[in-house]
């Protein structure tokens, strides 16, 4: 039901131009990178220097949740050459596509006007409408598909229903969970189509969103090695509590409730909306889906990204509202409109308030919650977020992070987003909570009362550091060991090789998961516990490489360099290149043994990296050492380690 | 059509419009309540009483002393089923809250207002603090305001054609108000009395009588049961906050004080209740709403009577619902302009509030702000003061699972402890710690003596001096009161809370003590103005855990404490050279050997072992208390913020032989 009245139409757009524009404003200033998005970039830029879609060289692991999205990127960074005004940009175009296909397409008078003040003050639309993740893309192709499912609702032909279905396969191949939210809609209009029309048409209707899918399916399989991205087995894989996830999607929904209390009641008013017998018949399917969607968010225990999953059920309530034919100059829609800018303001954090852009070290911490979920876009903003940028940290953001050094080294991160990319190339990143790393992600979370949604944490077996380092299988665990060597085999072994696919056959039906005592991993013993939080607060390197490598090693966040030697040492004295105006201590290991007491390096009042030597304690040099352990203390932080060598007696 | 009918069609605000946003205002209510939902301290003192009962041990708060520290008995049955079925005492009162207040709005809504005004009296509940604050809170507030909506919508739709099914119904929902909250008599006294005029007229003033007699029956067999069970008709409370001795000028203008804090930190509901009452003024004839205007009235002046409360508040929330439902019943047509106008006002009186009810500062704020919301008169916006403590939003996972099953951290170790907040600390303490509340609200003895003068008294916090004696008398379970006299008038009432319920000697001292006959054993002044010595002495009981050694070494528990040192009572004077202590060693601590309240030589101090676990330590007793002899033992932690641990105390006779000495 269009305004009948012409000039009423003309006035009626303009308005909802005008709702839109302000919207992109607000997306605009609140443009951001999300540390998550930043996995993605990693992979782009490992496959434009040649090392395919991966994110450590050499360990094809899919990282991303979001194939189609992170294929646009790389069609668009191939156009950019950079990676973050693009994402930015693409974040915010969508995003207004979406908003005006569901305004000016679907909405009714003042439903669609009311659709678009709802999304301008739900602070997870507008946060998430950037971010770099995938959520733009999703809006978009819901846009679409739900004005092609309401536009043919009630005359569905083979030649919809097929669109449709490729719009499904598009919508999985950005987010496969958004099947809830789009499965209900889909068996209507397959429903629909089958009772006028043969079955064997509208079952060949089908084929090409299922061949879209299945192409990237195999490709996965062949290619990865798996089906689903390393993420789903790390996120879902943990070993909790259904019931403690339960209250903390729980949390998820009362965080949402306090700090954006726009975006959860507008979706249960579009729920009840929907079920009114004007609208049941084209939108009570979308709100099944919308419905199912937040079910599974709080079975899932949500995200720690505060209503970041909320942002696709409330896209798809807009949809509904937009569908009321409420007359603009009416009194309901002014209530309307009036609740929903006063319920947006009683957000801490509107989304038109621009404090984000004036957040300090100190204050972005007031945005990380006791309950584990943060306002990631406020905490993250002070490094990513535009309006923050200055011209000099905006052209450095646009260029691909400067790697510090060129010593391929490994480190073990719970942060992968950013560091992933400072880090570069040459370093190997094992992710513990498994995101970005096959093994861990394929073992359970270690038992934390406190842990973190999405931040579940694994014990890192004992002698995978090494492994990574020499490159030969070094597990103590034997089972992790031979299980290893089947996963090796699928993310590093020849891409068609008979055992590598057999390995992928054996891996994917289970039948490898009884190599790997779960109890072990989910209650380590103090040794296991103890062996992996030395190994993940240190960076390591191979004293070889680091050599060969003529540079140096930066240590970042205060952590130590455990330098590794190919065999035992005896040396009375080594010499060290360090950066000189720092001060050091150096300890000499068998194994995570201390053989003495460390040896402190006194500053001098130059910079620069120069040799230092270091007499080996005596009870060392007869025991034999085989790691060193360099940690900078008490100078400027900007600590550097290169190359060691014994010194001959 | 005439001119007239065309205006009023177009001023007709279309109902349809008015109706469509009754559920989404219902649905903004719920969801203002459901981000400041929270439990208060005072609602965890019937927490702990309906986890006594689940466990077996009675409606008491300590066990063995049938005391009934809840003033709301109806509010307590709901959670008795509600907690057994769950298990939980955090969100189930919460949730029972939630779906009340909701109720109470959806009744306004659907059931007593007119079309339009209905939304302007909703919009004032969603803005008003104390409405807002006090629909969840663990208190009996959220199911009165459902009790007094559904009375107000039986009033309103009362008339000639009164039945004698309908007014016995009426009766019975006027007897729960009573039992949820008895002060509530003021309240809807008025409205239940003009029901029953109109009873009197449709029915006849005999079968009114029995109607009303029949009614009352809920009410009349909890008077009658608290009076067997505890030995008193009221709740214990009640005599703690209001024989308290203080001068009624005094807690009248402490009365206006508080209306005074609820127009600074909530304009709205102040605001609402003189509107209200303004509408209900007809000179002319007597308007329907009168009944309902007086009893918001005659509460508001009952509320400045007995001084209001420290909970700012929450004394105006049931007056507010009453207001609410005069303002939803505007007779004038409801048109837009006037209510956009209307609606915008309320908005914005309600945005004035320093802490208004959109607000989520609460879920953020952290633990040392709480002080921030206390006032120099006594009045805190309670729920912002627990925001950190007992708030829902931004509660971590481990936060909710500690405070649903709060009995769970508790020791089994039979103390006797002192508290100011007693309703967190009774439920985290379990069932084996005797909690004395200094305020009297959940002590028996306490609440019989008169409140300490004290020119700075805090409302509804009235210090009672604790009588020498009573702790050990306690510990020992013996009558042990310094005061012959006050120990006369204990063994009455020990007898009342703790004898067996049917004796004839209990109920003839029940009949004597309600009766007064006893007070005369209470010399008044000397605990109103005690002495510098009762004073000392006093102070030196609070500031103390107190245990007895047996208790102590048959417990399977270590005993935990934090700033108050623990008093370990032995069973005779002893004068062994070497004890042997349990304790966690990576703390330190002294120990002091006391005759009495006085040490009898210097402390030993331990120091910290280092690693963190429980071990035994050999204590030398210095020679001078040796000599002198010692009959208890105080054991202090010298890091007042770290939770130590102690175990058994035992002497060389009942040593181990196997045992280490270690560092001192």
């Amino acid at each position: 039901m269009t305004d009948p009245r012409p000039d009423n139409r003309g006035q009626h757009r303009l308005l909802l131009g005008a709702a839109i524009a302000f919207l992109a404003v607000l997306i605009l200033r609140t443009a951001w990178i999300s540390d998550d998005a930043q996995i993605t970039f990693r992979v782009l830029e490992n496959f434009r220097e040649g090392f395919g879609l991966v994110w450590n060289p050499g360990e094809r692991v899919q990282v991303y949740t979001h194939p189609l999205w992170m294929l646009l990127l790389l069609i668009a960074q191939s156009f950019t050459h950079e990676l973050y005004l693009t994402p930015i940009l693409l974040g915010l175009l969508l995003s207004i596509a979406a908003v005006a296909i569901v305004a000016f397409r679907l909405g009714r008078e003042g439903g669609g006007i009311i659709a678009v003040l709802a999304l301008s003050f739900s602070s997870a639309f507008v946060d998430y409408s950037t971010g770099g993740l995938e959520n733009p893309l999703s809006h978009f192709l819901l846009a679409i598909y739900f004005t092609m499912f309401i536009q043919h609702r009630h005359a569905m032909t083979p030649r919809i229903l097929s669109r449709l279905t490729i719009l499904v396969a598009l919508i999985l191949l950005t987010r496969m969970d958004l099947i809830l939210l789009v499965a209900p809609a889909w068996f209507v209009a397959l429903w629909s189509c089958r009772k006028a029309r043969p079955r064997t048409v509208s079952i060949r209707s089908l084929v090409p969103g299922a061949a879209i899918l299945a192409a990237w399916f195999l490709f996965s399989l062949i290619y990865y090695g798996f089906l689903l991205p390393n993420s789903a087995y790390a996120k879902l894989g943990h070993g909790t509590a259904a019931r403690d996830l339960l209250l903390q999607g729980f949390l998820y929904l009362l965080d949402s409730l306090t700090f954006d209390p726009v975006t959860l009641p507008f979706i249960a008013c579009a729920c009840i909306a929907a079920i009114t017998p004007a609208q049941r018949r084209e939108c009570a399917p979308i709100a099944i889906g919308l419905l199912l969607y937040v079910v599974y968010t709080l079975k899932i225990g949500g995200d720690f990204m505060s209503g970041r999953f909320f942002a696709a059920p409330l896209f798809a309530a807009a949809i509904i509202v937009a569908r009321l034919p409420i007359p603009p100059a009416s009194s309901r829609f002014a209530a309307i409109a009036a609740i929903i800018i006063v319920l947006g303001l009683a957000s801490p954090t509107p989304t038109i308030s621009s404090e984000a852009a004036h957040l300090t070290e100190i204050t972005r911490w007031d945005h990380v919650r006791r309950t584990g979920i943060h306002n990631e876009r406020y905490f993250i903003a002070i490094s990513t977020g535009l309006a923050n940028m200055t011209r000099k940290q905006l052209a450095e953001a646009m260029r691909k992070p400067r790697q510090p050094d060129q010593v391929r080294k490994v480190i073990c991160t719970l942060w992968a987003g950013a560091p992933g990319r400072t880090f570069g190339t040459v370093s190997h990143i094992i992710d513990p909570v498994g995101v970005a790393d096959p093994l861990t992600a394929r073992l359970p979370a270690r038992e934390n009362p406190d842990w973190n949604v999405s931040h579940w944490e694994r014990v890192i077996p004992d002698g995978m550091v090494e492994t990574k380092l020499r490159g030969v299988s070094l597990y103590t665990d034997p089972g992790v060991a031979a299980f290893a060597a089947h996963l090796d085999r699928i993310v590093s072994g020849p891409l068609l090789s008979r055992e590598r696919l057999r390995s992928i056959w054996l891996m994917n039906t289970g039948q490898l998961n009884r190599l790997v005592s779960r109890e072990a991993y989910r209650h380590p013993s103090a040794a296991l516990r103890r062996g992996s939080d030395w190994d993940g607060s240190r960076f390591h390197v191979l004293a070889r490489e680091l050599n060969l490598s003529g540079d140096a090693i930066s240590l970042f966040w205060n952590q130590p360099l455990v330098i590794y030697l190919d065999e035992q040492m005896y040396a009375p004295r080594i010499r060290l290149k360090v950066e000189m105006e720092d001060r050091y201590t150096v300890t000499f290991l068998s194994g995570r043994q201390a053989l003495a007491d460390a040896v402190e390096l006194a500053a001098t009042k130059e910079a620069g990296l120069e040799w230092r030597e270091v007499v080996v304690p005596a009870a060392a040099a007869e025991a034999g050492f085989d790691r060193i352990e360099v940690s900078g203390f008490d100078g400027n932080g900007g600590y550097r380690v290169g190359a060691m060598e014994p010194v001959a007696p | 059509m005439s001119v007239s009918s065309v205006s009023a069609r177009r001023e007709d605000p279309a109902p349809d419009t008015f109706r469509a946003l009754e559920l989404p205002l219902l649905i903004f209510f719920s969801v203002l309540v459901l981000r400041s939902a929270w439990i208060c301290d005072d609602a965890r003192i019937t927490l702990r009483v309906v986890q006594n009962l689940l466990n077996g041990d009675g409606l008491v708060w300590n066990i063995g002393q049938r005391v009934q520290v809840y003033t709301h008995p109806l509010w307590m049955a709901t959670l008795i089923p509600a907690v057994w079925l769950t298990g939980d005492t955090y969100l189930t009162p919460m949730a029972l809250n939630l779906i009340a207040a909701a109720g109470s709005v959806a009744i306004l809504l659907k059931r007593i207002g007119h079309q339009g005004w209905n939304l302007i009296a909703a919009l004032v509940l969603c803005f008003s603090v104390a409405f807002v604050d006090y629909a969840t809170s663990g208190l009996e507030n959220a199911l009165s305001f459902l009790l007094l909506a559904l009375l107000c919508d039986r009033y309103f739709r009362s008339g000639p054609q009164t039945t004698l099914p309908s007014f016995l119904r009426t009766t019975l929902l006027f007897s729960l108000i009573l039992l949820n909250r008895m002060d509530l008599l003021v309240l809807a006294g008025p409205i239940w009395a003009a029901i029953a005029l109109c009873a009197v007229r449709a029915l006849g003033l005999r079968r009114t009588i029995f109607a009303a007699l029949f009614g009352m029956v809920p009410f009349a067999a909890w008077i009658a049961f608290s009076i067997i069970y505890y030995g008193f008709p009221y709740p214990n409370s009640a005599y703690a906050k209001l024989g308290h001795g203080v001068p009624q000028g005094e807690i009248t203008s402490q009365g206006f004080i508080y209306l005074l804090d609820s127009l600074t930190r909530d304009p709205v509901t102040l605001t609402a209740i003189l509107l209200a009452t303004a509408l209900s003024c007809n000179a002319r004839r007597l308007s329907p709403n009168a009944p309902v205007a007086l009893g918001m009235l005659l509460y508001v002046v009952y509320t400045v009577h007995v001084g209001g409360t420290f909970m700012s508040g929450s004394f105006l929330a049931a007056p507010l619902l009453l207001a609410a439902c005069i303002i939803s019943r505007i007779p004038t047509q409801p048109a837009t302009p006037r209510l956009a106008a209307a609606a915008a006002l309320v908005v914005l009186i309600g945005l004035a509030a320093p802490a208004h009810t959109l607000s989520a500062v609460a879920a953020t704020l952290p633990e040392q702000s709480q002080w921030n919301y206390l006032t120099t008169n006594g009045i805190t916006h309670e729920r912002y003061f627990y925001a950190h403590a007992n708030g829902l939003a931004g509660a971590s996972r481990r936060e909710i699972a500690e405070r649903m099953h709060p009995y769970r951290q508790a020791n089994d170790v039979r103390r006797v402890t002192f508290m100011t907040s007693v309703g967190q600390g009774g439920l985290v303490s379990g069932p084996r710690a005797h909690i004395i509340d200094r305020v009297a609200v959940a002590d028996a003895l306490l609440a019989c003596l008169p409140a300490i003068t004290d020119p700075d008294w805090s409302i509804g916090h009235w210090n009672r001096h604790v009588p020498d004696g009573l702790v050990e008398g306690i510990l020992r379970r013996k009558n042990l009161l310094a005061d012959t006299r006050l120990r006369a008038f204990a063994d009455h009432l020990d007898l009342i809370i703790s004898g067996p319920i049917f004796s004839a000697e209990r109920f003839q001292a029940i009949w004597r003590m309600n009766r007064g006959e006893y007070s005369g054993l209470i010399d008044r002044g000397a605990y109103e103005r005690p002495s510098l010595e009762a004073r000392v002495h006093s102070k030196w009981d609070c500031e103390r855990i107190h245990v007895l050694h047996s208790d102590l070494s048959n417990a399977l528990d270590f005993l935990p404490f934090q700033e108050q040192p623990v008093v370990v009572y032995l069973d005779a004077m002893r004068n062994d050279a070497e004890i042997r202590m349990e304790l966690t060693t990576n703390d330190e601590y002294e120990v002091a050997f006391l005759q009495g309240r006085d040490t009898v030589s210097d402390s030993v101090h331990l120091a910290d072992f280092g690693e963190t676990r429980t071990t035994s330590v050999i204590i030398k007793v210095p020679a001078a208390a040796v000599k002198a002899g010692y009959d208890r033992i105080e054991i202090r932690g010298m890091d007042g913020k770290r939770r130590h641990r102690l175990g058994m105390v035992l002497f060389p006779a009942e040593r181990p032989a196997d045992e280490v000495t270690p560092q001192p």
